[in-house]
């Protein structure tokens, strides 16, 4: 790992696809130093995040109930949560729904399908960014928005 | 109707011409369809009071040119019963030729036998023109009430015209010398213009309703499309995901992966992979539903036995690994005219349906009786005088789930529908089922529709009608026929 030496990643893999659970369990961790651990809706996922501390999300946006969108918003208000990098991970791949996903306050935003190497470079690359670089991103993004 | 449907209008190979002429002929066709009619009644109607009006006539002037009057109308209106049969027989530019000749004759021709014999000038008459002017143009403008209104407004404009208007009886002598009688002529007239110009606004009407309405379902064609790609799109992406992440996991790493995993890794991207050519393969049918529909079978079958294969075949990936109690309900002596292969997929559709959108310990249940024979339902008194419909056997798949909201229902069974309550949830489809429900029971003569109050827990009743046959009919030998035994 680049920044936290031989510490593996804790990621937390929200989806309500099974299926695609499961593989993103199998091959992270095969391919990257990064442990899943996997839930199928938002509310799991906001039960788990406290207990867990994952050191990043991967996000569905169209989930019943509470949608991914929703929780990045959630996440990002609550101050303990609002540190977490977060990773957008879905099928929505127009230009307006990956904006909507940033502006949410996603720190990267992967289309489906992606790679599992590209999963993880996304990981990689929203872990490294520093809270400063977050806003200062944030508030780029809502003036151009403007 | 000739006005195209929403599926006509998709054979691009039609050019822009050929679609106005399509629509110009269907706008002829609605104009006849009333005004043929209104004109030939107007005929007998004044042919029949002009003959009671010559044995009263008042003198002998007025009776000759009755004389006159009366075969004249009777030509006309033999033009115009010609002109209404050609109608029928699709040709339209025979019968307009036709119902002008029949006016021309009608209305040029005893208009001045009227004016020579009573010696009404003709020129006089030309006065009235712009009253008439008035209500053609309500109809072309307004709608029924303004044709009502325009005609009442020039009644009493006439009125004054001839009554009131200083000057107006040394304007023309006709109009002092005939007032009495010209007033009610002239309303009387009025009116029996606007019951034409009536029939001419209600045949535009039937044909910008007709357009109207196969634009607007070609538009929500449209939309459906572009929804079920939507909605294809993401039911695609996720499981091609989820396989190409094993097979990369494989491929870049196969060192870290242990044997066990191996196998199970493989075995996940296999299923992945096989799942993924059965939904394509299903979005692909759809063409293919409609050729199959136009080559069944007419076998002669037992409907039980159809209705337990078709539970057994439910997609166990599609329904789900909860429970669901299950009720056949279904004689066993009941016989259906039809494609067995094609029902027993409308009932494996209705079934898993009726299992996908309820809830796990709920009942889903499936009957079937026979309607339609004489004396077995309420609606053969009043239906008595129609032609008989054909018996048929009646199946109702019924189940406590979700429900189906009253609006979304007059779509329900069109391709790649699906509802957006649906669209939201995880349940998979791809909205051909219901669709390919309706197009094989058509095709057997039969039909499909739906009941559902929307209320969650209500649920919703599916009907199918498929044509009844007699137990006597069923082939000797068993082998189109796997009786469970």
């Amino acid at each position: 790992m680049t920044s936290g030496g031989d510490k593996r990643l804790r990621v937390m893999i929200v989806d309500d696809h099974r299926e695609l659970l499961d593989s993103l369990s199998f091959a992270l961790p095969t391919i990257a130093a990064i442990d899943v651990i996997a839930v199928e809706s938002a509310a799991e996922a906001l039960q788990g995040i406290m207990e867990h501390r994952p050191d990043c999300i991967i996000i569905d946006v169209k989930m019943p109930q509470i949608d991914g969108l929703q929780l990045v918003r959630v996440l990002r208000g609550d101050p303990e949560t609002a540190d977490i990098p977060m990773v957008i991970l879905s099928a929505f791949v127009q230009e307006r729904d990956q904006s909507a996903g940033m502006l949410a306050g996603a720190d990267q935003y992967l289309t489906k399908p992606s790679k599992p190497q590209t999963i993880v470079e996304a990981i990689m690359t929203a872990v490294r960014l520093s809270q400063q670089e977050r806003d200062a991103r944030l508030h780029g993004l809502a003036e151009d928005v403007e | 109707m000739l006005v195209p449907t929403a599926a006509d209008t998709s054979s691009i190979a039609r050019t822009e011409r050929e679609i106005v002429l399509e629509y110009e002929h269907s706008r002829r066709e609605q104009i006849l369809r009333f005004l043929l009619p209104a004109v030939i009644l107007l005929g007998i109607i004044a042919e029949l009071v002009l003959a009671v009006g010559y044995f009263f006539a008042p003198n002998e002037s007025v009776r000759r040119s009755l004389l006159l009057i009366l075969p004249l109308l009777a030509a006309a209106l033999t033009l115009g019963l010609i002109g209404w049969v050609a109608y029928r027989r699709g040709r339209m530019t025979l019968a307009s030729l036709l119902l002008l000749a029949m006016l021309g004759i009608g209305v040029a021709g005893s208009v001045p036998a009227l004016a020579i014999e009573v010696g009404i000038d003709p020129l006089g008459l030309i006065a009235f023109t712009p009253f008439s002017a008035v209500i053609v143009l309500a109809g072309m403008i307004g709608d029924l009430w303004a044709i009502i209104i325009a005609t009442l407004v020039m009644n009493v404009a006439t009125a004054i015209f001839l009554i009131q208007l200083p000057g107006a009886a040394e304007m023309h002598a006709l109009f002092a010398r005939e007032r009495t009688l010209l007033l009610p002529l002239m309303m009387v007239h009025q009116w029996l213009f606007a019951g034409l110009v009536l029939a001419i606004w209600l045949g535009y009407r039937r044909t910008l309703g007709a357009i109207g309405l196969s634009y607007e379902r070609a538009r929500q064609l449209d939309r459906l499309k572009d929804e079920f790609i939507a909605n294809v799109n993401h039911e695609l992406r996720t499981p091609i995901m989820a396989m190409q992440t094993y097979i990369e996991a494989l491929r870049v790493a196969p060192e870290r992966v242990p044997p066990a995993q191996l196998q199970m890794a493989l075995d996940q991207a296999g299923d992945l992979s096989e799942s993924l050519g059965e939904l394509v393969r299903s979005i692909l049918s759809t063409r293919r539903i409609e050729q199959e529909a136009e080559t069944l079978k007419a076998e002669t079958f037992h409907l039980l036995p159809v209705v337990q294969t078709a539970a057994t075949l439910m997609d166990p990936r599609e329904v789900g690994r909860e429970q669901r109690d299950l009720v056949i309900n279904v004689p066993s002596e009941l016989v259906i005219r039809g494609d067995r292969i094609r029902t027993q997929q409308i009932v494996t559709n209705l079934l898993a349906n009726a299992v996908k959108y309820s809830n796990s310990g709920t009942e889903v249940s499936i009957s079937a009786k026979i309607v339609g024979l004489p004396g077995t339902d309420g609606f053969t008194m009043w239906r008595r005088r129609q032609p008989a419909t054909p018996p048929m056997v009646e199946i109702q798949v019924k189940d406590a789930g979700h429900g189906i909201p009253p609006d979304q229902m007059p779509l329900l069974f069109n391709r790649f529908v699906r509802l957006p309550r649906d669209l939201a949830s995880k349940v998979p489809g791809t909205g051909i089922g219901l669709y390919l429900c309706r197009v094989m029971s058509e095709a057997m003569g039969g039909r499909v529709w739906a009941e559902s109050t929307g209320v969650e827990g209500e649920g919703s009743t599916f009907f199918v009608h498929l044509p009844f046959a007699t137990a006597s009919s069923l082939p000797q030998a068993a082998s189109t026929v796997p009786l469970s035994r």
